[in-house]
């Protein structure tokens, strides 16, 4: 019956006059008598709603899936989750830091967003770095990862299985989870490690060996005891084998009690000598210091050593080290804690750090300036340490660009004392340099001062780019001083340098970190 | 009543006036704002030496604004919500200042037909009725001329064979589109132009969707041509098809119209612009006590923004006044009514896609050329089948999702239900279906 109207549709009632006589009866009742398309046209019309009428809905055939998606985990509070429609509100380059602050607290309380949050949230972190990332994951629940799954455009990556990742996962999986485990039991990570070390490639081992050195711990020490003989020089050695030899030796040198620092200091003890020489000498009545090393090498002090024991190639930057032993010393002032060297100067930092930075036998000319040649190392051995008062006694020798890689160590107080004894309130770099994030702050007495300090300068018509520096890192109780400045401000013509530059930017993550603080446990 | 950050975002008339009314919506941008039981209001500092007065219709949705923008609503009118919504408590109640309880007490005032001006004799009032019967004429006339012709262009097509279809240039559609247009139908312009966008490139598809559209172009013809031996529904009907407008003003103010009252949930909204820049806002309403459906529809233009009034996924408890149609779908809100975002219970639900068939049918046996059914289907989830989405009922009879659905809404439908079966609102349009919102724990949820 259709085929029939279609053929003559398509060729036309000139060329082919429709059949009637296939169709139902009630049709062809109600089919006047007249020219041939409008016989035709009929015809369709009718045909048209009879069909549509007939046209059940279909039987799906497939299997449809009726696996229920239940979240295990409770929903976050509402008064958490009301705060993610603020985001948006948020200046974009601190969005990322206040939204993870938000993600920590679901995820440090174990709970999971909304459905409501759910697509919004996986949308708007489609563009987020992959740590950002994988806390959305976290807090999207089953049915959030359901939906990664289905939906590619999100880019988003649910973790597999730490065991799964583990034994079949691609290299970036494999040191995901390895990392998951070692963050709460480095034991078992250690344990996972061992297990498949003999077969990894030597390649792999430098991945998790560089790892490891950023991240020790006791168990990654005793590990890194038990490979060292692993990666004793051969005649023939690969480049990556040595970088592995150098990874473990540094682990160890930087750990009081492992047998290469015992073997180190015991060894670098015998070049330290003392006494009560000179004026200081004989006015304070404490002994000089200083560290005797060979010009020409010994039994220590060689490229033999250097290379079979610590993996240190070459000899330095002629430059700036005087001898060859000067340079190797500085690999190791690098890694072997401030504890030891001070040790030598009765515990003083202070006297520790002036030995090494300004003993003549130290220094060189570069560029008509005199130059230390292991201020390098000292700043690299705080850093690695995490040696606040290491950090504290050199940045308070310079104000120069060396103190910004300082800062982010210092101790809070440290810093706040010395942003306020330097009257460095107005210095971006120095502001943003702190040891502080969206959730260690700085305290609120200081915060308040930034905040007195900035709406001055404002006032002055000068502006000082740090609103995004408060909205991050001011006490989120300063909130209130913040409107109290913003009301006081209304009242000036340079209203617009303070709120466009700062009280606008600062005013919603503070308020949106605020609110964090009240929530987060503690 | 409280909205939800989706629901203003649904009035905002673009998504730049939304971005633009959330970067307003902190309370410390607003010099005052406060809340009665029936309004919201505040001030805001605009570019102007005044600051900018906003308030909200809390009951029946509306807003107004001193800012010179064009928007409805505007920046801050949306700013205005979306901090009622994301800080409610902030709001204290206070008594409504001047300016607000005034707008408000006019808004709450049922309408009244505008006092005639002079008063009129009979005289005048027989030459008017005359004056408006001539008018009908001569457009009855000139549209009956244009469906002649038009009849005669079909013709001309049958006989010449559809396969002359895919051949005819775009210009020969708009060509007959516009005479229908100079002859008072613009409805059977867009018949034609209906036919010219088919796809013809795609395979054999286009032969039935064009025999589809001849069919029912040809049924509303002929009812046209004996459309005066017709009842008066019917007669409305086939005019309304045939493109007279209908006056949501007059019908408002018809106290003969047939109205309901219920509470009306908006179970979802379409946004649509056509290739004449006329922008169509449909918004579909279902009756929660009784199996009524309603239809809204709002128009823009580029000179003039839509000026909605129905949030989705609320529940408007008034009365809903239908223009005459032997089918009454589209229709308008009449004044005062509430808003509110409790829903009192489901509108009633079909259990299968088969009833729902049935349903389909009897509608169409009403009115021949109904499109955009509403229903709500019981135990309904999505199913990809072939790259596409189906929804199945508890039968996993099915029916295929509009291809241009957003595939976040199918997401959102996961993220509520878990993939768990769950009553679900659509509408029905031709051969697909739009899925709207579900039902869970006594709410609905826009999708």
């Amino acid at each position: 019956m259709m085929e029939e109207l279609k053929q003559t549709a398509l060729v036309g009632t000139e060329k082919k006059t429709l059949d009637i006589s296939s169709f139902p009866e009630s049709i062809r009742q109600c089919l006047v008598d007249g020219d041939p398309e409008t016989q035709f046209l009929q015809a369709n019309a009718y045909l048209h709603y009879y069909r549509l009428a007939g046209q059940y809905p279909r039987l799906y055939s497939g299997a449809v899936d009726e696996f229920i998606i239940e979240e295990e985990r409770p929903i976050a509070p509402d008064s958490l989750l009301q705060l993610y429609p603020k985001f948006v509100l948020i200046d974009y380059h601190l969005r990322d830091a206040i939204l993870r602050s938000w993600l920590n607290v679901l995820i440090k309380t174990g709970t999971i967003v909304n459905p409501e949050i759910v697509v919004n949230l996986l949308r708007d972190g489609q563009n987020a770095p992959a740590a950002t990332k994988a806390m959305i994951t976290s807090v999207v629940g089953k049915k959030g990862a359901w939906i990664i799954e289905n939906d590619p455009a999100l880019s988003f990556v649910i973790q597999k299985e730490a065991k799964v990742a583990w034994s079949e996962g691609t290299a970036a999986e494999r040191k995901a989870a390895f990392s998951s485990i070692y963050a709460t039991d480095p034991a078992a990570a250690i344990e996972q490690l061992k297990s498949t070390w003999s077969g990894e490639s030597i390649v792999t081992k430098k991945v998790f060996l560089e790892w490891l050195v950023d991240h020790p711990s006791d168990a990654a020490v005793a590990f890194s005891e038990s490979i060292l003989p692993e990666f004793t020089q051969q005649p023939k050695e690969k480049k990556t084998e040595k970088e592995c030899r150098r990874l473990v030796a540094a682990m160890l040198l930087r750990t009081p009690g492992s047998s290469l620092y015992t073997m180190t200091t015991e060894r670098l003890d015998k070049y330290f000598t003392k006494d009560k020489k000179g004026l200081l000498g004989f006015v304070s009545g404490k002994e000089t210091v200083s560290m005797k090393l060979p010009e020409s090498g010994d039994d220590f002090w060689n490229a033999g050593t250097m290379d079979v024991v610590f993996g240190v190639d070459g000899n330095g930057d002629i430059a700036l080290f005087h001898t060859p032993s000067q340079y190797w010393l500085s690999h190791v002032l690098t890694n072997i804690p401030m504890t030891y060297w001070t040790g030598h100067f009765d515990g003083e930092y202070s006297r520790c750090v002036e030995y090494w930075l300004t003993h003549s036998s130290f220094t060189t000319i570069v560029s008509g300036s005199i130059v230390s040649i292991f201020q390098g190392a000292l700043i690299a051995n705080a850093q690695i340490h995490n040696d606040h008062l290491l950090a504290n006694v050199l940045i308070n020798r310079w104000k120069a660009s060396e103190k910004l890689t300082l800062l982010s160590i210092l101790e809070p107080m440290d810093f706040e004392r010395y942003v306020a004894n330097n009257d460095l309130w107005d210095d971006f770099e120095t502001m943003a340099g702190g040891p502080f994030d969206a959730e260690r702050s700085w305290s609120l007495k200081f915060s308040e001062r930034v905040l007195e300090h900035v709406y001055e300068l404002a006032l002055k018509n000068k502006p000082t780019g740090l609103g995004r520096v408060i909205a991050l890192y001011a006490h989120p109780d300063a909130l209130d001083t913040l409107y109290r400045i913003n009301e006081k401000a209304r009242n000036s013509s340079l209203y617009n340098v303070w709120s466009t530059g700062i009280f606008q930017i600062a005013h919603t993550p503070l308020e949106v970190r605020n609110k964090i603080r009240a929530i987060s446990p503690i | 009543m409280q909205f939800s950050e989706s629901q203003v975002q649904s009035l905002a008339p673009n998504p730049a006036a939304f971005t633009a009314g959330k970067k307003l919506s902190n309370k410390e941008q607003w010099q005052s704002f406060a809340r009665s039981e029936r309004a919201l209001w505040g001030a805001i500092k605009g570019s102007g030496s005044n600051p900018y007065l906003v308030q909200i219709d809390m009951l029946s949705l509306a807003y107004k604004c001193t800012c010179p923008s064009r928007q409805f609503p505007c920046k801050h009118s949306i700013a205005l919500m979306l901090l009622y919504a994301s800080s409610e408590k902030h709001f204290s109640t206070q008594e409504e200042p001047e300016w607000v309880q005034g707008w408000m007490d006019k808004r709450s005032a049922p309408a009244k037909p505008k006092a005639e001006t002079t008063s009129r004799t009979e005289e005048n009032l027989a030459q008017l009725e005359k004056n408006r019967e001539k008018t009908q004429a001569n457009r009855v006339s000139s549209v009956l001329e244009g469906a002649a012709e038009l009849t005669l262009w079909l013709k001309d097509l049958v006989r010449l064979g559809l396969l002359e279809l895919p051949s005819k240039s775009s210009a020969e559609f708009e060509r007959m589109a516009a005479r229908m247009v100079d002859a008072k139908a613009p409805a059977l312009a867009g018949w034609v132009r209906s036919l010219g966008r088919l796809n013809y490139a795609d395979g054999s598809s286009w032969q039935e969707e064009a025999l589809g559209i001849i069919g029912k172009l040809f049924l509303l013809l002929s009812a046209l041509q004996k459309v005066d031996t017709l009842t008066p529904e019917w007669q409305q009907t086939i005019r309304t098809l045939s493109g007279w407008s209908q006056s949501t003003k007059e019908l408002l103010a018809d106290d003969e119209a047939k109205a309901i009252s219920d509470h009306w949930l908006v179970i979802g909204q379409e946004l649509e612009t056509t290739s004449d820049d006329l922008t169509i806002q449909r918004s579909w309403l279902m009756g929660c006590t009784r199996r009524r459906q309603g239809l809204i529809l709002n128009f823009g233009t580029r000179f003039s923004s839509i000026e909605s009034s129905v949030m989705p996924g609320t529940v408007i408890v008034g009365e809903m006044a239908f223009f005459a149609s032997v089918l009454p779908q589209r229709g308008a809100l009449k004044i005062p009514h509430s808003v509110s975002n409790s829903l009192p219970a489901e509108p009633e639900s079909f259990d299968s896609w088969m009833s729902v068939h049935e349903f389909k049918v009897a509608c169409l046996r009403e009115n021949p050329w109904v499109n955009d059914i509403a229903v709500i289907v019981r135990n309904a989830k999505f199913v990809q089948s072939d790259g596409a989405w189906i929804v199945c009922d508890s039968d996993n009879r099915f029916q295929p999702v509009v291809p241009d659905y957003a595939f976040e809404k199918v997401m959102r439908w996961l993220a509520i239900s878990g993939n768990r079966r769950l009553n679900m609102a659509l509408v029905l349009r031709s051969q697909f279906v739009i899925p709207m919102g579900v039902f869970e724990d006594k709410k609905y949820e826009l999708l």
